[in-house]
């Protein structure tokens, strides 16, 4: 497996495929990228399905045509394939706690935000989940979502007051998720609050990366 | 090496079921849910989000968190590999895990994505990971078959056999 070989679907827009992104960045990948237009619903296209069936971005296609769907799914095989720079971990225990952490960024801040832009953005009624179903928006999630984003914030500056980066003392595919979640908040106007100092302290380091360009 | 469970917990039961078909010998910890056990100092103290299940290794290591834990002990016990053993095999079987957890109720069109999967694999004689799959497959519909049956899904009905 070769970068050059590999094929990344993604959105310039999509704060899933910025994950990707930021990843392949970091790990001095340079892997073709292909644009999927959300504007015009491409990924709901039969030829965008035959490689991700669920119509999401992003997704990554090997050489001999396998697509690899689900961001952590796209990071474990390109640092499995390319393990220079590991971003999950050398380490089974690495391994472990990085997934552990990542997830928990996932989970408790990507996933609240997405959840609160899902159900209050007018142009994603009847789409308030992402996939090949349609659900519509209960807009009641949306103040609930607020209320799981800034207990993440408070939860993740506790955090980064003990150790450097998310998932301890290295940067890490937690940290990748973790920045991609403070800036998707700003779509609900959701912004760190000034006294989250080690948070604070965090993000201007982790946004100073030429990766967060990404 | 010891695992912080339930025995009424799903979560606690999906490493049950991958410590069994790896056959790794892990003490088992009870962690009295009913008594709200999972909220106490003791147990926050190893797992701060007070869920089970928790694995913490002899020098105190946590790990928490279904994916993380299995993530752990496939890559420390390699010898019976169920999240794969080359770059491509970790990544489906990572998709195919999550897409399980995330939209468990849509189980029958996921079960015949993969026996679909798996009968190109078979062309392929890619036996180990159909092996793997369908450990996957197992584990996936002995933990939703209730809802699966509640939710019953527009889509072909995988094949007899599968299960076999």
């Amino acid at each position: 497996m070769t970068p050059e070989t590999l094929m990344l679907y993604h959105s310039p827009t999509s704060p899933n495929s910025r994950r990707v992104r930021i990843f392949l960045t970091e790990k001095d990948l340079k892997v073709p990228l292909v644009a999927v237009d959300l504007g015009r619903g491409e990924q709901h296209s039969e030829a965008y399905r035959a490689i991700n069936p669920r119509g999401v971005v992003p997704t990554l296609v090997l050489e001999d045509g396998t697509a690899i769907g689900e961001v952590p799914a796209i990071m474990r095989c390109l640092d499995e394939a390319f393990p220079d720079k590991p971003l999950l971990g050398a380490t089974p225990v690495d391994k472990g706690l990085i997934a552990m952490w990542e997830r928990w960024a996932e989970l408790e801040g990507f996933a609240a935000v997405m959840e609160g832009v899902r159900n209050k953005i007018p142009g994603l009624r009847g789409r308030a989940i992402a996939g090949p179903h349609d659900y519509e928006q209960i807009p009641a999630l949306v103040d609930r979502s607020a209320l799981r984003v800034k207990n993440f914030f408070a939860d993740l500056n506790q955090r980064l007051g003990q150790v450097s980066y998310v998932a301890g003392g290295r940067y890490s595919a937690a940290d990748i998720t973790a920045l991609a979640t403070v800036d998707f908040a700003k779509a609900l106007e959701l912004s760190v609050p000034a006294d989250h100092a080690a948070l604070n302290r965090w993000y201007e380091s982790v946004s100073s990366r030429p990766s967060a360009a990404a | 090496l010891k695992l912080y469970h339930s025995s009424g917990s799903p979560n606690s039961r999906r490493v049950r079921i991958l410590i069994a078909e790896k056959d790794l010998d892990i003490e088992l910890a009870p962690v009295d849910l009913g008594a709200k056990e999972e909220f106490s100092d003791a147990y926050r103290a190893i797992n701060p989000r007070a869920v089970v299940p928790t694995h913490v290794l002899d020098n105190g290591t946590a790990i928490g968190e279904v994916p993380a834990i299995m993530r752990y002990l496939d890559e420390a016990y390699p010898k019976v590999p169920l999240l794969g053993a080359t770059p491509k095999e970790k990544a489906l079987i990572t998709m195919w895990e999550r897409r399980a957890e995330l939209e468990g109720f849509a189980l029958r069109r996921r079960a015949f994505d993969i026996y679909r999967e798996m009968q190109r694999m078979r062309r392929t004689r890619l036996r180990r990971i159909r092996d793997q799959l369908s450990f996957a497959l197992r584990s996936v519909l002995a933990h939703k078959s209730r809802t699966a049956r509640e939710n019953p899904h527009d889509c072909p009905n995988p094949p007899t056999g599968l299960l076999s």
